[in-house]
């Protein structure tokens, strides 16, 4: 999901936390202290909402450690520097039984102008192949036709020897931004497994980080039932931007120190889909509103079905679970469902068929996060 | 109702669409400055004028002016507080003979964004009161979590070039923080400005004019004169390079953006933007561009549709609180003609964009970029001068040297907008630094 | 530069060469605008009135709608001063559903009263404005012209039998209109109480004189027609514990009665004993005695009298014993809530006749003076003889009073305890001038 989508992930989190400690606490407490107190406790679960991306896009980014590091210019452009960087360390990794990482810059032309070149891994035949590719204009990434190499120019292949284990898009694509890194290690059964960009998704994105924020909480609020509310919006906003993510592709790493890979996601989306985005922020949006009326002394809108059941503030949890689930019945999945039908009917219609096999998205869903455009 | 009366009110709307456009090409000149002027103006002859048609004069003059800015801030290069978004890629459209086809995709997303305030924001009328009443008590985190949103999302600017860890972070972080030491300054600018007026005390109600002049306009002015460029010739093709879908994309998202900003109290277009463009993952010049133009008409004119809208009645921005001093709106009626008045207007600004744009695409190559940089430049200065004295010059110059910083380190002129964001926030949440600052 | 016709996008500068959308296929979008712009002159242009809601009806979800109510008004109109002159002006209606106030603002003010709009109680009020919900209704009126009145009937009474009237003779809110002098004038916080012909007590609220509607120099000039509404002035009121009770049904079987907390509406009193503090009240023939601990002085025989006490028997004699602090005895009576009409029949101007209720004008000396809480009693020697004078409001002196000054005394002859004497009114034109 993009920063925003975890944002508002954060924040809505942090709304239910709110309407429980409310009930929790009792005597409308909480909520009494973010109206009229105006304590801004909620904001603390858009914050730590966005901070995983935060960590490792400002920080963890930084630390990794390159051993080899391509850096080309326009006007030396050389394929087989590329090709050949990968295949030694691929070698040297399994050779040397360590992790070798590299980092494929990218080539940069003027403010909107960048060079484009791809990677692929054939494991099969053992091979690195790399292409120089156009040039491209910004964000759009529009090719200037008349910018291509000649073939012999632009392509090169390099062996290796080692066994490779490569989970993603047969090709990927270096051009805007910041490059991505390659991080090749060994594994035991004497192979190389390749991970893309390894900074990302790490100890930044885990359940144990969200624990180790947690106490944040109580050094603001002290023991107090604030306090133990900001702990668990700290916590749980936490998590449910490890969660979101894991509705896409990549997963994330749940528990370091004790795990070191990354758990596949769940596959429902892409975390760039415009769509998807949408759909995330709507929901949040209505259910902040939605919770921002339950926790009000005077509801200003009532759900029918708990009307129908005769449920009042007096039974709480039953009135609110009642009167969530009429909502989200009555006004989240129809505009959504609506408009996932109306775009499949649209796209169906024009033939557009963006379906991507498994590995092109989850290389596709990488390479547009590492360029940080996404926070 | 009479219908001699109801082409008095076609009659004033043409009016107000006529004035502002010709005062909006004018660089650096915000409409309130012009109607703060007319309202005035209307206070001294004693309220002669019906006060119905005088707001539909007023609301000619905003709508005109949410459409016709984009001429100076594409060809003049003078952003106002909410084009700044749109300047860079329109820089580029500039640089790549696209003026034109720029303007006409601001010029398309305003037009919807009018589509949007007349169709859309009626038939959400009860929806809209509810949320307001809902937000309303809440209305301070909201605010804090779209500055927290801004100064989390800011990002490096690196390209992934260096030579160890420490010198990467350095190298990331000095964007990052000089966009957070524009944020504090330009947020300290702003709380001494909304509680201790400056400048004397008759220009008062033009206050932010200068702090907003030298954050987004003199800054890029300056940095426009000390760097290179020109104007190319301009093509003037007869279609736009755009597909539907990226004008639908970005229409909604600008309008769903303005709409927010009109809403929330602080946020202004370009904050309620730059917030919609990440809600609805939006990629691209093209429906970027087209978001900006719809999402400033909705700020601006949705304000005033708001002030009129049935049961909601919201007063937003300085027109409806303009409005106020003189005129309650209540009945659906005025609703009606409100709405109807937007529409009129909104065509009319349209064709006067376009062929303004024609013309000046026409005749802007001709002219030296650096001449016209200083003329702008001149006419700020005069503006700002006579409407808020010296003391508005000092502010000026204070607010360029801040608006200069993130020119200069590449983070985003976003932060800028604090001298609006914080102060209003502070006070909302119920937070005082005056005293602080010394200021009390 | 040549771009070549089988491409998609443009070589020098990446744009689409087929995708595009054509300009003139925009100024068609816009002009779907004026659709929209006719569309809603065509509303406004037939858009007819708001119909009248029932203000019971009016509730949360009609907050800061444009409603419509009509109603008769049941409270005076009060208004909020400031050093800004008149802010605020805010008045009761009820519709027989329920009741709102209504309330004008700032400028909108002196346009209500060019156009006469200012109601009094009685007055039906169409008024049309911004509702909001709150622990009261509140409707603000932002347009003159969305508030209409519908004067009230007025129907004449005898200002004597008013005067002495039951509580059941006439119906609180009951429009009249009497004809007398106003005999004395004080100011309270709601408005001024000035008194006709010593008899009745009319209340003006402060709104008709802060907006000049009713001019109390004018009004104390002469004998007057006045319109109102009148209400039954209860200085004490009823407690729920105190049973209300019939003398002559309690007096047949008294010992049913012994000791209970009684309520009597209305009797009147038929002897007085000022010395063991009691009265003997008449209600229907059937007597009884009343004591008082705080004393029966201000009770005249013939006075009607309302009272709160406990029924005991008090060495041998039935009595209501008004001792403790509910307990009570007051003189309610009918007074007269004052509209914004009235009418000088008989213009009085200051002259030397001393029959009861002219004006005089007398020079003369002080002989002696007493100060009061408020005002003076003067004795003043003039045309060879004395006159008691009786001032006010000492704001009705120009000068400085003392013994042998030298007085000009504008006044109006009125009657106390049956003797004359000449009542500076205060807020009027009567006036006393130190010469020397």
């Amino acid at each position: 999901m993009k920063g925003f989508a975890h944002f508002l992930a954060g924040l809505t989190t942090a709304t239910f936390i709110v309407v429980i400690a409310n009930q929790f606490y009792g005597n409308n407490m909480i909520a009494d202290a973010i109206v009229q107190n105006k304590v801004l406790i909620i904001i603390l679960g858009g914050i730590f909402g966005i901070l995983p991306d935060t960590i490792d896009f400002r920080f963890a980014k930084y630390l990794q450690r390159h051993d080899y590091e391509v850096d080309m210019v326009e006007w030396d452009l050389n394929p087989h520097k590329v090709a050949d960087t990968l295949a030694k360390a691929i070698d040297q990794a399994h050779d040397e039984n360590r992790e070798v990482n590299v980092m494929l810059h990218t080539v940069k032309i003027s403010s909107d102008q960048w060079r484009q070149y791809t990677v692929q891994f054939d494991t099969e035949n053992k091979k690195v192949l790399c292409d120089i590719g156009p040039i491209i204009s910004g964000f759009e990434k529009r090719p200037y036709i008349n910018t291509y190499l000649p073939k012999e120019k632009a392509h090169a292949e390099a062996s290796f020897k080692a066994d490779l284990k490569y989970n993603y898009d047969a090709v990927t694509h270096v051009d805007i931004l910041s490059g991505p890194d390659f991080s090749f290690f060994p594994e035991k059964d004497g192979s190389v497994r390749a991970d893309f960009i390894p900074w990302h998704r790490r100890w930044g994105h885990s359940v144990t980080m969200g624990i180790l924020f947690a106490p944040i909480g109580f050094m603001l609020f002290g023991f107090t039932p604030l306090g133990w509310t900001a702990f668990w919006i700290i916590m749980l906003g936490y998590w449910s931007h490890i969660l979101t993510d894991h509705f896409g592709l990549m997963g994330s790493n749940m528990f370091p120190p004790f795990t070191t890979r990354r758990v596949p996601g769940f596959k429902v989306t892409r975390s760039m889909s415009p769509l998807a985005n949408i759909f995330t922020n709507y929901t949040n949006v209505l259910l902040i509103i939605f919770n921002m009326n339950a926790w009000s002394h005077v509801q200003y809108f009532t759900m029918p079905w708990a009307t129908m059941l005769n449920l009042t503030t007096e039974r709480y949890a039953e009135w609110y679970i009642v009167s969530l689930l009429n909502y989200i019945i009555y006004y989240i999945l129809p505009p959504i469902l609506v408009a996932y039908f109306a775009v499949v009917w649209w796209r169906k219609r024009k033939g557009i068929t963006e379906e991507l096999s498994d590995k092109e998205a989850r290389t596709k869903e990488q390479l547009e996060e590492v360029g940080g455009i996404n926070v | 109702m009479m219908l001699t009366y109801l082409l008095m009110c076609i009659l004033f709307v043409l009016l107000g669409t006529l004035v502002g456009s010709a005062l909006s090409m004018l660089p650096g000149l915000h409409v309130y400055n012009v109607i703060g002027f007319f309202l005035l103006f209307y206070f001294t002859m004693g309220l002669v004028l019906d006060p119905m048609l005088m707001v539909l004069m007023l609301i000619g003059m905003l709508v005109s002016y949410a459409f016709v800015f984009t001429i100076p801030s594409i060809y003049f290069s003078a952003p106002d507080d909410s084009t700044m978004f749109v300047l860079m890629p329109s820089q580029r459209y500039l640089k790549e003979k696209k003026g034109h086809e720029a303007v006409v995709l601001i010029a398309t997303g305003a037009l919807i964004g009018v589509m949007a305030i007349t169709i859309f924001v009626p038939i959400f009328m009860g929806v809209l009161g509810v949320v307001w009443d809902l937000a309303i008590s809440n209305i301070h985190w909201i605010i804090g979590a779209v500055i927290a949103f801004m100064l989390l999302s800011e990002f490096p600017k690196d390209f992934g070039r260096h030579k160890n860890p420490l010198h990467g972070l350095k190298e990331a972080w000095k964007t990052i923080l000089a966009g957070y030491l524009t944020f504090f300054l330009a947020g300290l600018l702003g709380v001494i400005t909304f509680s201790k007026t400056l400048i004397p005390a008759g220009h008062a109600f033009q206050s932010l004019m200068a702090p907003l002049i030298g954050l987004f306009a003199t800054s890029s002015i300056i940095l426009n004169l000390i760097s290179k460029y020109e104007i190319p010739e301009q093509n003037m093709p007869k279609s736009v390079d755009v597909r539907p879908r990226e004008i639908v994309h970005g229409s909604v998202a600008g309008s769903v953006g303005g709409l927010f900003a009109a809403f929330i109290p602080a946020v202004t277009a370009g904050v309620g933007g730059y917030m919609s463009s990440h809600a609805f993952a939006q990629q691209g010049d093209k429906s970027f561009l087209v978001s900006m133009g719809a999402s400033r008409v909705v700020y601006y004119v949705g304000a005033i549709a708001l002030f009129f809208l049935p049961t909601l009645h919201l007063r937003r921005g300085a027109l409806a609180m303009g409005i106020n001093l003189f005129f309650t709106p209540e009945t659906v009626q005025q609703f009606y003609l409100v709405d109807a008045g937007i529409a009129l207007a909104g065509v009319i600004s349209f064709f006067v964009v376009i062929y303004a744009s024609k013309f000046l695409a026409r005749y802007i190559p001709k002219v030296n970029p650096k001449t016209l940089n200083i003329v702008v430049l001149v006419i700020l200065i005069i503006l700002v001068y006579l409407m808020t004295s010296w003391q508005g010059l000092i502010i000026m110059s204070i607010a360029t040297a801040i608006g200069l910083v993130p020119v200069l380190f590449n983070s985003r002129r976003s932060h800028c907008l604090a001298v609006i964001l914080v102060p209003i926030w502070l006070n909302m949440a119920g937070i005082s630094l005056a005293p602080l600052l010394g200021l009390w | 530069m040549e771009i070549p016709d089988d491409v998609e996008i443009c070589p020098y500068c990446t744009a689409n060469v087929k995708k595009r959308v054509r300009i003139k296929v925009l100024y068609v979008v816009a002009l779907t605008l004026i659709i929209v712009s006719a569309t809603y002159a065509i509303f406004a242009y037939t858009q007819t009135g708001v119909e009248i809601s029932k203000i019971s009806s009016l509730g949360i979800n009609q907050n800061y709608n444009f409603v419509h109510v009509r109603g008769t008004v049941v409270s005076y109109p009060t208004t909020y001063d400031s050093n800004y002159g008149v802010t605020q002006l805010s008045f009761k209606i009820d519709d027989g559903t329920g009741q709102i106030t209504v309330k004008i603002y700032r400028d909108l003010i002196p346009r209500v009263v060019e156009e006469h709009k200012v109601p009094a109680i009685g007055d039906v009020v169409d008024a049309q404005g911004t509702f909001s919900y709150g622990t009261r209704k509140s409707l603000t009126i932002n347009n003159v012209d969305f508030l209409s009145i519908e004067k009230g009937k007025y129907e004449g009474v005898d200002l004597k039998a008013l005067a002495t009237a039951s509580p059941w003779d006439f119906k609180n809110g009951e429009l009249i209109y009497v004809k007398g002098n106003i005999t004395s004038v004080k100011e309270y916080s709601f408005g001024y109480i000035s008194s006709i012909d010593d008899s009745v007590d009319l209340l003006i609220p402060h709104a008709y004189t802060s907006l000049n509607l009713v001019n109390l120099s004018k009004l104390g000039s002469g004998v007057a027609r006045i319109y109102g509404s009148l209400e039954f002035y209860q200085p004490k009121d009823h407690s729920s514990d105190y049973i209300a009770v019939n003398i002559s049904e309690v007096m047949k079987d008294p010992e049913k009665y012994n000791k209970t907390n009684v309520f009597v509406e209305w009797a009147q009193v038929v002897e007085k004993n000022e010395d063991n503090s009691t009265i003997i009240i008449n209600d229907n023939g059937t007597n009884v005695t009343v004591y008082s601990s705080y004393g029966v002085k201000y009770y005249k025989v013939g006075d009607y009298v309302q009272i709160q006490g406990k029924f005991v028997n008090y060495h041998g004699i039935w009595e209501i014993s008004v001792t403790r602090k509910n307990d009570f005895i007051t003189e309610p009576r009918w007074e007269i809530i004052m509209s914004s009409q009235y009418k000088i029949i008989e213009e009085k101007s200051y002259g030397s006749d001393m029959s009861v209720y002219s004006l005089v004008e007398l020079k003369g000396v002080v002989a002696d003076y007493r100060t009061l809480s408020y005002g003076y009693l003067v004795t003043l020697w003039a045309n060879n003889q004395s006159y008691d004078v009786y001032i006010e409001n000492e704001n009705s002196v120009k000068g400085h009073l003392d013994y042998g000054s030298n007085l000009v005394v504008k006044g109006m002859v009125t009657l106390y305890n049956g003797e004359k004497e000449i009542k500076v009114r205060a807020y009027t034109l009567d006036s006393v001038e130190v010469i020397s």
